[in-house]
Parts: C-alpha cells; structure tokens; sequence
C-alpha cells in the first residue's frame, strides 16, 4: 500500500512537472515548491540526524569532561545563529570568518596540488611521442595547442592601440584565434552532454510512468 | 588614493599674482570686507568648517567672480553638502582628532558606498549614453514577429511531441541484447574492480541527488553487484545529504541478490563540511569504522583498496580528488553525470582516476562488460531514439535559417 501511494504521488508530480511545456501554472509551480521545501526540510533532518545529534549533542551529554573541545564548535555554530539581527550580526562574522579560512585553505592547496599541478605535468607533451611515451601525436598536438590557443584567447594585456603591428601581437592574435575555436568546441561539447543528461532523465520518468504507474511494460 | 574633501576645495597657489591681487595687498585684512565680494558664503562651506585661513584662500579665488569655475569643482559642490562632518574623537589617545577609524564598525556594520565627492569621471558621457539605450522602453513587437509566434509554439509542439513519441516506442522496443561499443574509460574501472581481491576494501562515495539519479542510479547498481560478485567489502558514504537515501536503496536492491553478503558492506551516511568532510574521512576513516564489524578490517584509509566516487556534479568530483587522491595517493575511478564528464576526463587522462563512467552509458557499457544486463542497456534504445530526433530538428532549424538568410539577400 505504501509503495502503490509513493508511486502514484510520485507520477502525479512527474506530469505536474511535465505542465510547465504547456505553460507556466499553479500545478507546476506547486510541484516545483514541493520539491523545494522537502528537499530543504529533509537537509535539515539529515543534518540534525547525522551530524549534529551523534557527533555533539549526544558526546557532550553523555561525558561533558571528556568531550569539552565539543564546547568550541557548539559557540561557533552558537553564534552563527546572531546573524539574523543586524544589531548582532558582527558577533556571527568570527565563525564565518573560520569556516571561510578552512576552507579557502583546503580549497586552495587541494586545487593546486591536485588539479593544477597534474594538468600542467599533463599538458607537457612531446609532439612526437616515442614507444611507450603514450598518446598519439595528433592527440597531443590538438591538446598542446588547444591548451595554448585558449590561454591566449584570454590575454587581455596584449594589443590595443600602441600595440597593433609585432612578431608578439602576431602571435597572440593568431593563438586567440585558434582558442577561440577550441573553446567553442569545448562549449559545444558541454552543452550536447548537458543535452544527453537530461534526455536520460526524461527516459527515466517515462519509463517510469508507463511502467511502475500505468503498468504498459 | 582619492584626495580628502579639503584638498579638492583648496586650489593651488598660483605661481604668479595676478593683477587684481596686487591692488588688494596694501589694504589691511579684513575677512568681512572680502567677503563681501562674495554674493553669500555657500551652506556647503559653512558646514565644512574649514579654518580661517583656508576659507581666505578660497574666498580670494571667487571674490573676482571672472574665471569660470571648474567643471569637476561645481559637481562637487552638490555632493559635500551631503557629507556629514566626521565625530570628534572624546577620549583615548585620539582626543580632538576628527575621522578617526572606528574598529567596532568595521567588524560589526556592513561596508557601504557613500557618497564621494570625486571628479566626474572619464567615461560618464558614454554611461549616461548607455544608460538611456538601456531605459528605453521596449519597443512593441513588430507585426511580422507577432505573426510568427503562434508558428513558432506549433514548432515547439511539435517538437515535443515528436521527441516524447520516439522516447516511448523506444522503451516499448527496448532490448537489452544491442551492440554496445565499448570505452576505454569504462573498460579501464571494469579492470579497477575486477583487479581487486575477495576480502579487498572499496570505499563508496553515493555524492548525487534525485536530479541526477536517473543517470549514476543505474551505475551504482552495476558497480555494487560488480563489487559484491568479487566478495569487497564496501564502505558506503555521502556528501550530499540526499546521497545517503539513494545509497541506502540502491544497496538494498542489489543485496537482495547476493545472499550472505548483508555483514560486508555499512552506510556511513551523510558526511557533512564539503573540503572538511572529504579531509575528515580520510583523516578519520578508522575511529569512525571503530563501532562497526567492518572497523577491525579498516583501521585508515591505508586499509582501503579502491575509492570510488559517483559524483553528480563536477565540484563533488573535485572535491574527493584534490583533497583525498592527491594528498593521499589513493587509487580511485569515478562514475558521473554526462554532464560533468568534460570536466572529469582531465583526472583520468592525468591518471588520476584509474576509470571513467559516463552517464547512462556508461553504465550501460558497465552491463555489458559485467554480462549482467539491467535498466540502463533497457534505455538505450530510447536515449538513441531521443538523440537522433533532437539531431535532426538541429539541421533542420540550421536549414531553414540557411534559407531564410539567402532569401533575405535575394
């Protein structure tokens, strides 16, 4: 019974959502509220669930003495809570301030060490692989130069007005050239992936309709 | 650095006197009989309340009322009225001093613009030029583009309907019997899993939502029955919050299949703090397991053989990598949307991911490999079906456009 009700609530949405082509209205947008509030309200359920009740409610509860560094994150997250008075809001800018140091920290080091400095290794390529060096020459042409004519397509500093003539101007305007194709290209390929996520999403519910609701399958 | 409202008001001294100075030198100083030049001291300067001396200087220059003042000095003038007097420092070391930097406002209060008086700037004829193109009210839609809007709806219809018709004969007609070509990336994961020892430890990260799950649903699915055919033991986990719910009925759907495998796998569920919490697992991996019958298998993320990660978005995918593959050196292959697949083909040409999935192909392909077909090679026929319909109402938009531009030249 409980699974036949999820399924037909389930369907019933489906084709709420499926509405808006005909045009924005009510059922849509109720559809589209639903989906919002019961995502936010399960985060908070999740949060309070998962992380709050067994890593600091019920530690503290249970040996305060033993678990008083918990004390710390609870007055941060304590006075995250003044910024929703104006007046109190300078007392919620000390914990901000920590979880933007964290995690600009992390981000920061993580985005260099792990992607920065392995792409730029990567990029470095010979144009005439031997035995065992891996990747065609073609392949890592079009990788070298796609690398190079995108990152001149985005120098912003060279030519203007004193600079409209030179071997440098030449060169960057031709890189910008073949950047700038290389970044459509690129464009081109995220949107039609895009593209196939979502035809894949719209298989899926109709699958589901014709199969799990109306039972065609 | 701005000059300060004084400065801008008091001109330079000329290098020469003029001639009209040169009369006035020899009267004795008398700030009301200069003033009376002055048709009536400007609110502006009152409120400023420049010293004596400075109100002298300024006073000289427009007492001749014959040089035209500058054009910057009059916009100005209309600003510092607005300007309050900064407050007078009571107490401390500060005592008497006028706009001294408050600490208290600057942690408290939210920085605003106020009004500064500056010169008109460079380009405020083109931004004025710019703003009345862009307040212009719209103009009506042209009789032709009225005409055409109810074509272009039937256009959309038909499209629509078009596209839903080939999706629904496609799934009527699905097989799961079709001729796959098969990735290296895929083939590559495949490896990954099939490398690994019964008994091994492969962590799971379920990092996707509902809106990407009709997609990596399916790989989930092909991967754990992958992984509980080999007999790994598997740590599950997410950082979404939704993730650990999709996790949870994705396990108990393929575990329904593989008798006696119920003690080898836990749900860790939701591992909040994004950067924090992908460093937190790999930090704190073993106390966490510590409570579980896993835990005696698992004392670090040393003891772990494979990360697996099945992201929905490019920045879940980024996360596990830059904060837990590079530092930690762990072998890991990652299963994504479509979507985010540009993204992530980086990390595996770099090596970084040992294999790729890609969407529901990707998945599929997964079936395939495994020889245990599922609902992701049932809908290929219909992603294909959908595929092929969006590619050709791409020419044909393209040709009509062809068409329509070579007759408006003709």
């Amino acid at each position: 019974m409980r699974e036949l009700l999820g399924t037909w609530v389930a369907a019933l949405l489906t084709l709420m959502v499926f509405s808006y082509l005909i045009s924005d209205n009510p059922l849509y947008r109720l559809a589209e509220h639903l989906f919002i509030g019961s995502a936010l309200g399960y985060a908070i359920v999740v949060a309070i669930q998962d992380v709050l009740l067994p890593r600091l409610f019920t530690p503290l509860a249970r040996d305060p003495v033993a678990y008083w560094h918990l004390l710390i994150p609870l007055l941060l997250g304590l006075l995250l809570l003044a910024k929703g008075r104006i007046s109190t809001a300078w007392l919620g800018n000390i914990s901000v301030g920590f979880l933007f140091g964290v995690g600009a920290a992390l981000a920061i080091g993580g985005a260099l060490v792990g992607s920065l400095l392995y792409q730029v290794r990567d990029t470095m390529l010979p144009l005439l692989p031997g035995k065992g060096e891996g990747g065609s020459a073609i392949d890592n042409l079009i990788l070298v130069v796609g690398t190079l004519g995108s990152l001149a397509y985005f120098y912003f500093t060279a030519g203007g007005e004193r600079e409209t003539t030179g071997l440098r101007y030449g060169a960057l305007r031709l890189g910008s050239v073949v950047g700038k194709w290389f970044i459509m290209i690129t464009l081109g390929a995220l949107f039609a992936n895009a593209v196939m996520a979502r035809v894949s999403l719209l298989v899926g519910r109709l699958q589901f309709l014709l199969g799990d609701w109306l039972g065609i399958l | 650095m701005a000059p300060s409202i004084d400065e801008g008001l008091r001109p330079e001294e000329p290098s020469e006197e003029p001639e009209w100075l040169q009369g006035l030198e020899e009267a004795p100083w008398e700030p009301e009989e200069v003033l009376e030049g002055v048709e009536e001291e400007p609110e502006w300067l009152r409120e400023l309340g420049a010293p004596a001396d400075e109100v002298r200087v300024v006073a000289e220059e427009e007492v001749p009322g014959e040089e035209e003042t500058a054009p910057w000095l009059e916009a100005l003038e209309g600003l510092v009225e607005e300007i309050p007097l900064e407050p007078r420092e009571k107490e401390g070391l500060l005592v008497g001093i006028t706009g001294a930097l408050r600490v208290e406002p600057i942690f408290a209060i939210p920085h605003r613009l106020g009004e500064v008086a500056s010169p008109p700037l460079a380009g405020a004829d083109q931004a004025a030029r710019f703003e009345g193109v862009v307040g212009q009210p719209l103009a009506p839609v042209a009789t032709e583009e009225r005409a055409r809007a109810p074509m272009t709806k039937v256009i959309s219809w038909l499209f629509y309907l078009i596209l839903a018709a080939a999706v629904v004969v496609g799934i009527l007609l699905a097989s799961e019997n079709i001729n796959l070509p098969l990735t290296q990336a895929t083939a590559d994961f495949y490896e990954a899993i099939e490398s690994l020892e019964e008994g091994s430890v492969a962590l799971l990260s379920h990092d996707y939502d509902p809106g990407t799950a009709a997609e990596i649903t399916p790989q989930v699915s092909a991967v754990l029955d992958h992984l509980m055919q080999r007999g790994v033991k598997i740590v599950n986990l997410s950082l979404t919050p939704e993730g650990q719910a999709l996790a949870d009925r994705a396990l108990e759907s393929v575990v329904s299949d593989h008798e006696g495998y119920v003690q080898d796998y836990i749900n860790l569920g939701y591992v909040a703090g994004n950067e924090v919490g992908a460093r937190f697992i790999a930090e704190g991996l073993g106390p966490r397991l510590s409570p579980y019958p896993l835990g005696a298998a698992v004392r670090g993320l040393e003891d772990v053989d494979l990360i697996i990660v099945l992201a929905g978005s490019q920045e879940l995918l980024r996360r596990w990598v830059e904060q837990v593959q590079a530092p930690y050196k762990v072998a890991m292959v990652a299963g994504v949307s479509a979507q985010v697949d540009p993204a992530a083909r980086p990390y595996y040409r770099s090596g970084q991911l040992e294999g790729l999935l890609s969407g529901l192909v990707g998945a599929a392909e997964y079936e395939r490999l495994n020889q245990h077909p599922g609902v992701a090679l049932s809908r290929m026929l219909p992603q294909a079906a959908a595929h092929l319909v969006i590619a050709l109402f791409i020419l044909l938009g393209n040709f009509a456009h062809l068409v329509e531009r070579l007759g408006g030249r003709g």
